[in-house]
């Protein structure tokens, strides 16, 4: 027998967790949702799985590959959108050439395997479903106990009863291609529709489905109920149903909202008075203030507890800082504790001193050297139009995101960075690109070829880039490295935000290219990039992103993420640092692309 | 020649016989795939990454250009055999969400 995790759901009731975490990778009693089910396929002895995602992949890729240090052969299949799980494994025909059990990502069990795969078995079955016993009784409605009838599927959605169950190759047949099916909810149906018969398996063991915070928060507290699936010790009972488990932070500004549920992530800060109800996750390494009270809710590690806070019915993982209501001494369980989350290796640290030392040392240099060309540059541009000598362009890098309206987030202008570069444009040029816009090219990233908006001293401050080279006093003030990504221009990053980066071709959506696009937020601002290096205003709108979003994401890496990086890793370095910078300087030179 | 074609029905497989698939070669790249796409009709292709052990932006860009000329013509591209490092930076740049990735040629040609 093979193993499949589903995980292909994005996790839409835990947001805004799952923004930018997979429901599976979601810590439960100090281990990954996914964990449990990969050692319940393994306790049964499977040895090869195959897991399928559609939402932060990498996650799962780094677990599985370089953290979990397990013997089953795993496979990681990437979907770029949920088929749903009956077109998920029609995806992959060739795993299927067993029989395969299929488990939901988000849910514990404590079912016997071993047990229902030989009853699958034995009856010759095409699929065969786990019920808890309640809904097999026998009636007259059901004359023989092992088959499914329309009424348990009935059950299983309306009590979330199950999910786990095997199936032979065969079941790939039934489904048709290109689907976006269900098993549970569709395919099942459907096959009671046309009389196929599913084997029922009655099982009474431990099932929890985690399906929203509410689901998280009772399970949580069930497992002490379970002591084989997890390590008690590591969560401590206190008085008043409170257990404290792992750190949090809340800000008043979050808490004002009516959300039944809420997810807080690390770093999180309650202040004072706040009031919290309902089914609550605090992330961890947060901060309750003094007088903030909080009911029914779950509290991750490291979370410093406020004087006077109102703990009722609530879990707190471990590492906790606590201050009592009465005592003003507080008490302070781990030392660690109010360290800062991602420390850096020394490596990083030194790399950090080195790229900033070098940019400062190279940005001086070139004033100095610069200088006369600047005056030079200066009386030119003054000589050819009226206006003044630089042009101030107000750029952001990441548009800074806010709660608004149905979404929780929405693009809001983030905070400007101030380009002065040399003019190049006559004085009312920034009115006349919207009009530009539609006629060249639409999409955030405007590069418009024999602009006529530009000067004729600017077409050859550009052609040479020398129109960027005050830049350099950004880099030697400490507010960009040479080595980065540029921030767009505030209407572009806006549109970046808020409406993607999609190639459309006769009026149809074609290429989503959104996503990989807005990486370019992530990255760390600077003058060289790769798409500067790599062929300037030549390359396409896409073009541009994938390397915007590539420098982004390749000098973002953890020192964590070296092995899961392999040969990418180098990026981060300062020998990747020099590359580019050296790439960059010899294609300025070359002026390839510039217009 | 550093790409390989071969044809399965109507499915045309495109190996990649590089180990480092970099800006050197994304011209040369995006022109070959272009002209399969316009020239030879090929709609549905399959890329076969098996001995590239390193792709550049520059070189994904033109895979991307080729998708983008495949869509156009109401084909698609899809990739195969990405060497975990390569796979790793499909998943955080979210190019997976584009392209669909397989580990089998089988699945691959049964997918379109």
């Amino acid at each position: 027998m093979k193993g499949y995790v589903l995980a292909g759901g994005r996790g839409k009731r835990f947001e805004p967790f799952t923004k930018e975490n997979n429901k599976v990778m979601m810590d439960f009693w100090e281990r990954p949702l996914l964990w449990y089910s990969l050692n319940l396929l393994q306790s049964h002895g499977v040895k090869e799985v195959a897991i399928n995602a559609a939402h932060m992949p990498e996650q799962i890729d780094k677990y599985v590959n370089y953290e979990l240090h397990s013997e089953l052969n795993i496979n990681l299949t990437l979907e770029s959108e949920h088929y749903g799980t009956a077109g998920t494994i029609k995806r992959t025909p060739s795993f299927f050439n067993d029989h395969v059990a299929l488990i939901p990502g988000d849910v514990i069990t404590t079912i016997d395997l071993s047990e229902m795969y030989n009853n699958h078995y034995n009856n010759d079955a095409i699929v065969t479903l786990a019920l808890h016993p309640n809904y097999l009784a026998k009636n007259k409605t059901r004359p023989q106990v092992n088959k499914i009838t329309d009424s348990d599927m009935f059950h299983c959605f309306r009590k979330k009863m199950s999910g786990v169950m095997i199936v032979r190759q065969d079941i790939l047949d039934l489904i048709p291609k290109k689907t976006n099916m269900n098993l549970l909810d569709e395919l099942l149906p459907m096959m009671l529709d046309y009389k196929i018969q599913i084997n029922a398996f009655s099982s009474k063991s431990g099932f929890y489905n985690i399906d929203d915070w509410s689901d998280y928060y009772k399970a949580t507290l069930d497992m002490f109920n379970h002591p084989e699936l997890h390590d008690r010790s590591k969560i401590v009972k206190m008085n008043n149903n409170i257990y404290h488990h792992v750190n949090a932070k809340f800000s008043k500004q979050v808490l004002k909202n009516d959300f039944q549920r809420l997810y807080f992530g690390e770093n999180v800060s309650v202040e004072n008075k706040c009031k919290l109800k309902g089914d609550v996750y605090i992330g961890s390494f947060s901060k309750l203030n003094e007088d903030a009270r909080l009911t029914d809710s779950v509290v991750g590690s490291n979370t410093i507890l406020g004087k006077g806070l109102n703990l009722n019915n609530d879990l707190v993982k471990d590492k906790y800082l606590y201050s009592n209501k009465n005592e003003v001494a507080v008490y302070v369980d781990d030392e660690n504790l109010l360290k800062e989350n991602d420390s850096k290796t020394f490596g990083e640290s030194l790399n950090e001193l080195l790229i900033s030392f070098t940019d400062k040392f190279v940005a001086a240099v070139a004033l100095l050297c610069l200088s006369p060309l600047f005056a030079l540059v200066a009386l030119l541009i003054k000589l050819e139009s009226p206006g003044p000598v630089f042009y101030v362009s107000s750029r952001v890098l990441s548009p800074r995101h806010e709660r608004k309206g149905k979404k929780w987030y929405q693009f809001k202008g983030g905070s400007n960075i101030k380009y002065y570069v040399f003019r190049t444009m006559y004085v009312n040029a920034d009115k006349m690109v919207k009009k530009l816009n539609n006629k060249y090219e639409t999409g955030p990233f405007v590069k418009i070829e024999n602009d006529p908006r530009v000067t004729k001293i600017g077409r050859l401050l550009r052609k040479t880039s020398i129109d960027e080279l005050p830049l350099f006093w950004n880099v030697l003030v400490g507010k960009m490295s040479l080595v980065g990504i540029w921030a767009l221009p505030t209407y572009e990053a806006e549109h970046l935000a808020n409406k993607g980066l999609q190639s459309t071709v006769n009026n149809s959506r074609q290429i989503d290219l959104s996503e990989t696009a807005r990486l370019r937020f992530d990255g760390k601002l600077g003058l060289a990039g790769f798409w500067q290096s790599r062929g300037r205003s030549n390359l396409t709108a896409e073009e541009r992103a994938i390397h915007d979003s590539f420098q982004a994401v390749l000098t973002n890496q953890k020192s964590s993420d070296a092995k899961f990086m392999g040969e990418y890793y180098k990026f981060k370095s300062y020998v990747g640092y020099w590359r580019i910078l050296i790439e960059t300087f010899f294609s300025v030179v070359k002026r390839t692309g510039a217009i | 020649m550093n790409y390989t074609v071969t044809k399965r029905n109507n499915i045309t497989i495109i190996k990649i016989n590089l180990s480092q698939a970099t800006r050197e070669h994304s011209k040369e790249f995006k022109l070959f795939l272009v002209e399969l796409i316009q020239q030879e009709k090929a709609k549905k292709i399959i890329i076969d990454f098996e001995p590239v052990y390193y792709v550049d932006s520059s070189f994904l860009g033109s895979l991307v250009g080729g998708l983008k000329e495949s869509t156009n013509l109401k084909g698609d591209i899809k990739v195969m055999n990405l060497n975990p490092a390569v796979k790793s930076l499909f998943e955080i740049t979210r190019l997976y969400k584009i392209f669909e990735i397989f580990t089998d040629v089988e699945d691959a040609v049964l997918s379109f």
